[in-house]
């Protein structure tokens, strides 16, 4: 990946520039409905839901690593899948935190085990904890094949969450019922924009080290053959 | 392929013929989990002339128990052939890498069903509790669960058996995956049966067998990986 300073700084400059853009948009110009609706937590709905698809997304760069380390054995890969799964169990924690936040709100409490959606996005979040806790745990050649494994299995969990609230009851079932007029639409959709943008520098800054990591070991592994 | 896994299986339970641990420690521990529970419940007055409190308390404390001593016999499954350095003996052995899993499968799930089995049995001595006519649907949500739990016990015992912090990290990894998709339904499948409501225990059945079958898939195409030298 040779991408180099100035393309860096403007993938930073985009990011700052959407994310401020979505804070402006989602306080002064997004349609919050009166009634059912609570009005300033409402706005939490540009966030939390562009924050579960970046989530999503993460693991599914997960998975996808985890296949193609198998198939090539090459360490590359097993960066990628490392990295993302970090990157995506922070996501995952700030859905959560999100939702408790909004749900507190709306609905007066922060948790409930009734929503499908919730309890399955909660056992993806613990998957992929012990993804990487399990990563921690084994040392040498072996872990970079271990994780892959695991990387896909934990996979099984994350369409589960993903359709939760079609196939059981929950509270996120009734997002048709949202307010979707226009503007909102397009607020949700840079939201969309920006995160994954947030998502595709904050990997690449993981990557980075692990790279550096990986040179370490190198370095040190000479230096004791040396002494 | 059947031959090979029965040949692996089959030498695990003479190995527990001669040494007798696995299954003598985890029918202690599922003794013990009844009598604490007994105890901790104790406030419940739970007594044969109340059955309705007893059965809400069947299911959770059933697999409670399932649960943690399928974890004592998933540990040793693989822990032992690397502690023992029989592990590369039987990687080098003429046979698939998936009759490995399916051996490891038929003995871990003997035991564990086994210890489930006599859970059942020290349920109804130590709460008093009469399972009916109940007991064959009882034991046929736990002989499904259990065969849930080790399909994807198995692959997740050999994926931590190499790792330093394996004692920390099955239980870890076996409650993320087999938590929310075996023990919940599985537990909800033996409260409805218990209530005589076979259609909702169905569903959760469903759920149990649909799992099951995708660990299947997962353990046929990710076993080489784990077993790999």
């Amino acid at each position: 990946m040779n991408w180099g300073k100035r393309h860096d700084t403007a993938l930073h400059v985009t990011l700052l520039v959407t994310l401020l853009l979505l804070a402006y948009l989602s306080a002064f110009v997004a349609y919050v409905p009166s009634g059912t609706w609570d009005m300033g937590s409402f706005r939490m709905f540009f966030y939390h839901i562009p924050i579960a698809w970046t989530a999503y997304l993460s693991f599914g760069i997960v998975f996808v690593a985890s296949i193609a380390f198998l198939k090539t054995r090459s360490q590359k890969w097993d960066m990628v899948a490392a990295s993302s799964a970090e990157v995506g169990v922070l996501l995952t924690t700030l859905a959560l935190l999100t939702g408790a936040l909004w749900s507190k709100a709306q609905n007066g409490y922060y948790w409930t085990w009734d929503d499908a959606k919730l309890f399955t996005t909660f056992i993806l979040w613990m998957a992929y904890v012990a993804y990487v806790a399990l990563r921690a745990g084994i040392r040498g050649e072996a872990k970079a094949r271990l994780a892959a494994v695991f990387g896909i299995i934990s996979f099984v969990f994350v369409p589960l969450s993903f359709f939760a609230s079609r196939f059981m009851t929950s509270l996120h079932t009734n997002l048709t019922s949202y307010p979707f007029p226009r503007e909102n639409v397009a607020i949700l959709v840079l939201g969309v924009i920006a995160f994954t943008i947030l998502f595709a520098s904050l990997l690449r800054l993981r990557l980075g080290l692990e790279k550096i990591t990986a040179q370490v070991e190198v370095v040190k592994e000479g230096m004791e053959e040396s002494t | 392929m059947m031959r090979e896994a029965m040949a692996v299986a089959w030498k695990d339970f003479r190995l527990e013929l001669r040494t007798r641990e696995r299954l003598s420690s985890m029918i202690i521990f599922s003794l013990m989990v009844m009598v604490s529970f007994r105890f901790a419940f104790s406030f419940f007055a739970v007594h044969a002339d109340d059955p309705a409190r007893s059965s809400a308390l069947v299911p959770p404390i059933l697999w409670i128990a399932f649960f943690f001593a399928g974890m004592l016999g998933l540990a040793p499954a693989f822990s032992k052939e690397t502690d023992a350095g029989t592990l590369n003996g039987l990687l080098l052995a003429p046979a698939d890498r998936f009759a490995i899993y399916l051996g490891k499968l038929f003995s871990s799930l003997v035991f564990i069903f086994a210890v489930s089995l006599s859970s059942i049995f020290f349920f109804a001595i130590f709460f008093n509790y009469d399972y009916a006519g109940q007991w064959a649907g009882v034991i046929g949500v736990t002989l499904l669960g259990t065969l849930a739990y080790a399909s994807i016990g198995v692959t997740v015992s050999a994926l931590s058996s190499t790792a330093k912090t394996r004692d920390v990290l099955l239980p870890l990894l076996l409650i993320t995956v087999t938590l929310f998709t075996v023990v919940v339904p599985s537990i909800n499948a033996t409260s409805n049966i218990l209530t005589n409501d076979y259609d909702a225990a169905m569903t959760h059945v469903r759920y149990v067998i649909a799992f099951t079958l995708i660990s299947f898939v997962l353990s046929y195409f990710l076993f080489d990986e784990v077993l790999e030298d």
